[in-house]
């Protein structure tokens, strides 16, 4: 047990529970949900819910939001959330399978996110509409990514930028084309 | 002694290709440049109509426009950015690698020649970027501020007229909420003692959410006080930090511990900030 009072639970949520919570939150689980797997009420969740963000406030060494962003990756495996999963379709279920497993398909789809932002668009929801990815499960692989991608970074700087060049060039053109194109495509030097 | 170095060099065709490469360099900003004011003076009504009737707390229809816009407008700068990069800057390297070297007479004034070809095209770069940022500081202004003043009064105003309107699941009692709750809360009925839950609306659980920024907006002159120092004044930004968490205290009495702690951690960084 750690001694930092900061960890201590918020009437009996711990930290992984809250963490957890929030990545099943958002995939799709409603506050009832949520309350029912940690054996709480509605109105006792959302108090932790509001707490325990103060608490990361309070923190000056960013110990509590570096535990949360581990825990929240590690949202499967949480005992009182590991059988509960929103209602997804079975491809969307691969997907996120996927997203999970294979570092470049999260690099690209990263990358499209970002895209589909700069045309205007949600690129959260494009992500959710297209490959059936929910954000808390894009969320749970980008935190479980983010250790192996800084490594790589730090392997192959050049590499991975190039990576990332090509995808930008793919979802750029892809979404410039679905628009009819970029506002300036038709001036040249 | 025999004038080698000062031997006459001569390269017409170098010249008329700077000339000609700058000319379609400017033009070419021209164009990207009134491209974008026209996209900006025609987004602007646009942002602003979405902005003040998008319904959602959030104003997610409007960022989406707006992120929309500032892709475009950063596209541009990428075009812009690519073509001087291969255009201009190669182009620099490839004349000063053709003309003679700069230490002689004969290839000073060629290296001149590039210098200023250089300079002026970067310099008109940097016009473009400067009016380019001038755009997307407007689309970014277009809506102004959220009234978040306004706002908050009116959850107040709701709150006021719904106060007495709830009655206790267990016994139909009337009962009177004491104050205004922004997540869902136990309320003990008076008569039976039973406890009912009390779920704010989407309009009061905003005002949680929005308490530090409407803060910061009701001390913006002591942090505008405080920026303006020179250099910056640390009594100023205590006096701005105790104004704004005593106002978010005041829209949310029931955080005001965890605002103090919060405080308290601020005060340190900004010791910690201002000894550095």
């Amino acid at each position: 047990m750690s001694d930092n009072p900061l960890l201590e639970p918020i009437h009996g949520i711990t930290l992984e529970d809250y963490s957890a919570a929030c990545a099943k939150m958002g995939s799709g689980l409603s506050e009832a949900d949520i309350a029912k797997a940690l054996g709480v009420e509605v109105p006792v969740w959302q108090e932790a819910n509001l707490l325990w963000p103060e608490r990361m406030k309070q923190d000056e060494t960013f110990h509590i939001v570096t535990l949360f962003g581990q825990y929240f990756g590690q949202a499967d495996q949480h005992p009182k959330f590991s059988n509960l999963k929103a209602t997804v379709s079975a491809e969307g279920g691969a997907n996120t399978d996927r997203i999970k497993s294979d570092k470049s398909f999260y690099e690209e789809l990263e990358v499209a996110r970002q895209v589909a932002y700069e045309y205007g668009l949600d690129g959260a929801q494009w992500i959710a509409d297209k490959y059936g990815i929910t954000l808390g499960d894009f969320q749970i692989a980008a935190s479980n990514w983010n250790a192996q991608i800084h490594q790589d970074i730090a392997a192959d700087f050049d590499g991975y930028n190039e990576r990332q060049a090509a995808y930008k060039a793919k979802y750029q053109q892809l979404f410039a084309d679905a628009q009819g194109g970029n506002v300036a495509d038709d001036i040249e030097f | 002694m025999f004038g080698f170095f000062n031997k006459k060099y001569d390269n017409p065709a170098l010249l008329e290709e700077m000339k000609t490469r700058q000319e379609r360099w400017f033009a070419f900003l021209d164009k990207l440049e009134a491209r974008m004011h026209e996209l900006t003076t025609a987004a602007i009504p646009g942002l602003q109509e979405i902005f003040n009737q998008d319904a959602d707390p959030y104003k997610r229809a409007h960022s989406n426009m707006l992120q929309g816009l500032l892709g475009q407008i950063n596209h541009m700068r990428q075009k812009a950015n690519d073509i001087q990069e291969e255009q201009i800057i190669d182009f620099v390297y490839q004349a000063e690698a053709m003309v003679p070297v700069v230490t002689s007479t004969v290839g000073r004034d060629y290296h001149n020649r590039i210098m200023n070809f250089r300079m002026a095209c970067l310099n008109r770069h940097y016009i473009f970027d400067e009016k380019l940022n001038k755009c997307m500081q407007r689309l970014q202004q277009a809506t102004g501020a959220r009234d978040l003043e306004a706002a908050y009064q009116e959850q107040l105003r709701a709150f006021e007229s719904i106060r007495d309107k709830f009655s206790c699941q267990q016994c139909g009692g009337n009962i009177t909420i004491e104050k205004m709750f922004f997540i869902d809360t136990y309320v003990t009925c008076p008569f039976c003692h039973s406890q009912n839950t009390f779920s704010p609306s989407t309009g009061a659980r905003m005002v949680l959410h929005d308490a530090r920024a409407l803060a910061e907006q009701r001390t913006a002159h002591l942090r505008q006080a405080y920026e303006e120092s020179t250099p910056r004044d640390p009594e100023r930004e205590k006096v701005y930090l105790r104004a704004m968490i005593d106002e978010w205290n005041k829209i949310i009495p029931d955080m005001a511990e965890e605002n103090e702690k919060f405080y308290e951690r601020l005060l340190r960084e900004q010791s910690f900030h201002h000894f550095k």
